[in-house]
Order: structure tokens, then sequence, then C-alpha cells
């Protein structure tokens, strides 16, 4: 049987590093596309018979089209894990427009862009999956973190609209709406005070997804706790984003973070 | 929202569609008018009254636009905003296995990065003035196969307003309003062809007065579909 391929955005860290440990583990060849050079480099020392890695901002179109690019040369691909992502938590209006357009383009954007330009071109092999990481804020809201919600929103509502046309090329599309995960990510943008052992961890959550990729799911809702929420955001949608508006938004007002220094730290490093 | 004299209101989209009546109704209601368009003005100053300040906001470049209606707010000295009706949109039709990736990028940076854009660019405004952003969804924001990216953009202004009005609940509305399909030159523009099913689609006048009164009732989230195309064979069917 050839080796298996798969592709994982954002594959250095929190989920999508757990991800591509798993996908290691099944043998599988992962190449990641990500930020953080350093931790490329970590995981193609560790791994170098499975890693292809790709250093590339994803808040940039031109980088995404070349990568886009390299990608279809040497695809097809088994799995794709559109996972990369960013928040900005706070009021709405304290945070800047540059934040907000960076979030978008890295949560929306790159994972609309890759799904159609890979699966157009033939990158995607039949029986193949595509595996979006929405968010259990497209069931529940976010407030305090609109822009972010608003990001996942569009990817779960796109991954619902291809799912049909892509099964006629035998293309399977999944959805996961994970709550909190134990990550760095989601150790920034909790309230204060937040109990991170609640949070899912991430390891156990890659492999629940991998695994829903090989029963051709069509969305997962990976715990429990999702799994009520679900229900609840179907039958009450306004009293439960007000609930999380009680158990969140109030917690974090003090805590605005986003992510726009980062950036831009890392695109002045790469020339 | 009753009384509309003398308000300070923002209409993205305002050169066609639901976004002129709507301009041509709260301008006829006295109110300070902004709107916005792709035109160039001298294409589309004519259509308006001379109380209304139109500018030429394209929305494929989300942030120029939001600065182009903030510099537009400073010059006319607006500090408060009462209503800013975020209506301008966008769509293509298409195999969504086989889309254009300059149009799925356009789609988005029309439908979903330029109103949050404006919002935030706005949101002073707004706030000072204790006003209403409301945001012209559509009812595809539940899912839509052949308007995969269109349908997306929706879903998340959805998820926006869904977050934003808890934010801002005691200090400005956010709103959302999913109307169905309206008689406008959207599915025209948009290479759709509706011959067959346009007598579904609810006359222009009778959806844009749905759509004021419910901007004027504020509730959100709200479709606005056959109720108001059943009340509206009552009301105004013979005004179209």
């Amino acid at each position: 049987m050839a080796q298996r391929k798969a592709i994982v955005t954002g594959g250095c860290h929190g989920l999508g590093r757990a991800l591509v440990i798993s996908l290691i583990e099944r043998g599988f060849v992962v190449t990641v596309l990500d930020c953080d050079k350093s931790e490329l480099e970590t995981l193609s020392d560790q791994f170098p018979a499975n890693i292809v890695s790709h250093y590339i901002d994803l808040t940039s179109p031109a980088e995404l089209e070349i990568v886009v690019d390299e990608l279809i040369k040497t695809g097809p691909y088994d799995l794709v894990f559109l996972n990369a992502g960013i928040s900005a938590t706070g009021n709405f209006e304290t945070i800047s427009a540059l934040a907000y357009e960076q979030l978008l383009l890295i949560n929306t954007q790159s994972t609309l862009v890759l799904c159609a330009a890979l699966a157009g071109n033939k990158a995607i092999r039949a029986s193949g999956t595509i595996i979006f990481i929405s968010s259990l804020s497209h069931v529940v809201g976010y407030p305090g973190a609109a822009v972010y919600a608003a990001s996942k929103d569009a990817i779960a509502i796109y991954a619902k609209n291809i799912h049909k046309a892509y099964a006629k090329s035998n293309i399977s599309v999944l959805t996961i709406f994970p709550g909190p995960i134990r990550t760095n990510h989601a150790q920034r943008h909790a309230p204060a005070g937040a109990d991170p052992t609640k949070r899912m961890d991430p390891a156990i959550l890659a492999v629940k997804i991998i695994e829903a990729t090989d029963r051709n799911r069509k969305v997962l809702y990976p715990n429990l706790a999702a799994k009520l929420s679900h229900i609840a955001g179907r039958i009450a949608p306004r009293a439960i984003t007000r609930l999380m508006h009680k158990i969140i938004y109030r917690n974090m007002i003090d805590t605005v973070y986003f992510e726009e220094p980062v950036v831009i730290t890392n695109r002045a490093d790469k020339q | 929202m009753r009384n509309n004299t003398m308000l300070n209101i923002l209409i993205t989209g305002g050169t066609d569609g639901l976004g002129f009546k709507l301009v041509e109704s709260y301008a006829k209601k006295g109110a300070n008018i902004i709107t916005t368009g792709r035109e160039t003005e001298n294409n589309v100053r004519q259509k308006f009254p001379d109380s209304v300040k139109y500018i030429q906001a394209d929305q494929t470049n989300p942030r120029a636009a939001a600065e182009k209606i903030s510099a537009t707010f400073q010059s006319l000295n607006w500090t408060k905003c009462d209503l800013a009706i975020l209506n301008a949109g966008a769509g293509y039709v298409y195999d969504p296995f086989s889309e254009d990736i300059n149009k799925l990028k356009e789609t988005l940076a029309v439908n979903l990065y330029s109103p949050i854009q404006i919002s935030l660019a706005i949101s002073p405004a707004l706030l000072l003035a204790g006003g209403q952003l409301t945001l012209i969804g559509s009812v595809a924001h539940k899912g839509a196969e052949k308007f995969a990216s269109y349908s997306a953009a929706k879903a998340g202004q959805h998820g926006f307003i869904r977050a934003l009005s808890e934010e801002w609940r005691g200090r400005a509305i956010a709103q959302i309003i999913h109307p169905g399909a309206m008689m406008t030159n959207m599915h025209t523009k948009a290479d759709f062809n509706t011959d067959k099913i346009r007598f579904l689609f609810t006359p222009l006048n009778i959806a844009a007065r749905a759509v004021e009164r419910q901007i004027s009732k504020g509730i959100t989230p709200v479709t606005v579909g056959i109720r108001s195309r059943i009340r509206g064979s009552f009301t105004g069917w013979r005004n179209n």
C-alpha cells in the first residue's frame, strides 16, 4: 500500500501538533503548514522521514498561493486537516482592525482557499477526507469573541454546503465542533480563574478526530459537554448565548488578548 | 426608531435593490443619510435627493471601505450614528467543487470582512448614540449549496451579531435580519437564472417595508420572508 499522506495547517502547536503526532504514529507522511519556524525545524528533526514542512504566514494570500501550487504538485493527499486558527478576545470595539483582518484571513480564508484549491485541482485522493476545525461557538455563540465566532461559523456552513458536491468525487467533509482544548491558545484566551483541567486533552481529541475520518462521519462533537451544548444550542439558541455571556464574557472583560504582535514579529524575521 | 427626523443613518449598498429602497424611505422621513456603493459618485448622484451623502466604498477592500466611511463621518461631524444598516452584498453561483478562488475571496471580503470592519470603524459613533447596528443577512445563512461561500459569509455575519448583540446589550442594539429572495437585480448580477422561480420572490417594496418594520423593532435574529409577502399582498401588492 502506498504511503498515506496528510496535510495539517497550524501543525506546530496545540491540537494541530497532536494531530501531526497521531498521524505519524499511524504511518502517515505529514505536510505541516505553520508560521513557527523553530518548531517546524524541531518537528522535522524529530521525524525526518515523516514531516514535510512549509514555513508560511497564512495571513498572506500571496504566500498561500505559492504553497497551494506546491501542494497541488505533491498531491494527492488522503487527509487534509484545516486546523490553523487564531482568536481575538475582549470587547469587540477594543480590538484593532488589523487583528480582525488577520484572524479572518487565517481562520476563514486560508481554510476555504486551501479546501477549494486542493479539491478543485484533484489534490485530494478519492476516498480522502477534508477536516474543518470549527468551534463549539457555532452552536452556543461566543460573546467576547464575536469575530472569532463569525470565522468559525463561516467554515462550518461552508463545510455543510460543499458536502454533497464533494461526495460525488468520493471526498468526505468532516467538521469538528470542539469546546475548549487544553492548549496554550485556550490558556491565553480563557477568562480569569477558568479551570484548565476541564479543557479537553488535545492528544485524546486528535485520536477521536482521526478515528472519525475512518468512519466517514459528517460532524463530530467530540465529548459529552460538546454534545449537550449542541442540543441546548438547537433548542434555545438565544438563551444559551446569554448564558455564555454570563459565564465567559463578564469574566473576560479585563483580559483583552489578540495575536497581532506575534504575527508581526514573524513577518519581520522571515525577511 | 419611531421618529426618524434628524437621525444619522448609514446605509451601505444604497444604489440598488433593498438598500436603495431604504435610502429613499428614510430620506423621506427626514433623516441624515450617508450611503455607499461601488459606483463612482457621478454615475449615481442623480438617483438620490441632495440631503443624501453618497460615497464610493468598494467592499472588495474591507479596511479601505471602512476607513472611507470613518473619514466621511468625521468630515460631516457625525460623532453619533443612530442607525447603521449594513446591506451591501454580492454573490456568485457555481458548483462548489470548482469554485474560482478569486471569487471566493471577493465574496468573503464583500459579505463578511467588510461588515465586520465597518462595524468596528463606526462602533464609537454607534455606542455614543446608543444606536442600532443592523446587518442584512440572508436566509442562506443556514447553508446553500450553490452559493457555498456566500452562504458561509452570511453564517459568519449571523454568528458575529449573535455574539455582539449580547456584548452590547444595554449599550446599543446589534441585529441581523435574514430576508428571503427578493425581486432585486442581485440574482442577475450573480449569473443566476431566476425566470422560472421569480414569482416566488417577494416584491421589493413589500420586502423593504417588512425590513424597515423589523429594524424599528430591533429584534434579532429575524427572518423576513413569506409572512411579509402574504401581509403585503393585502396592503401593498399594487405598488409594484
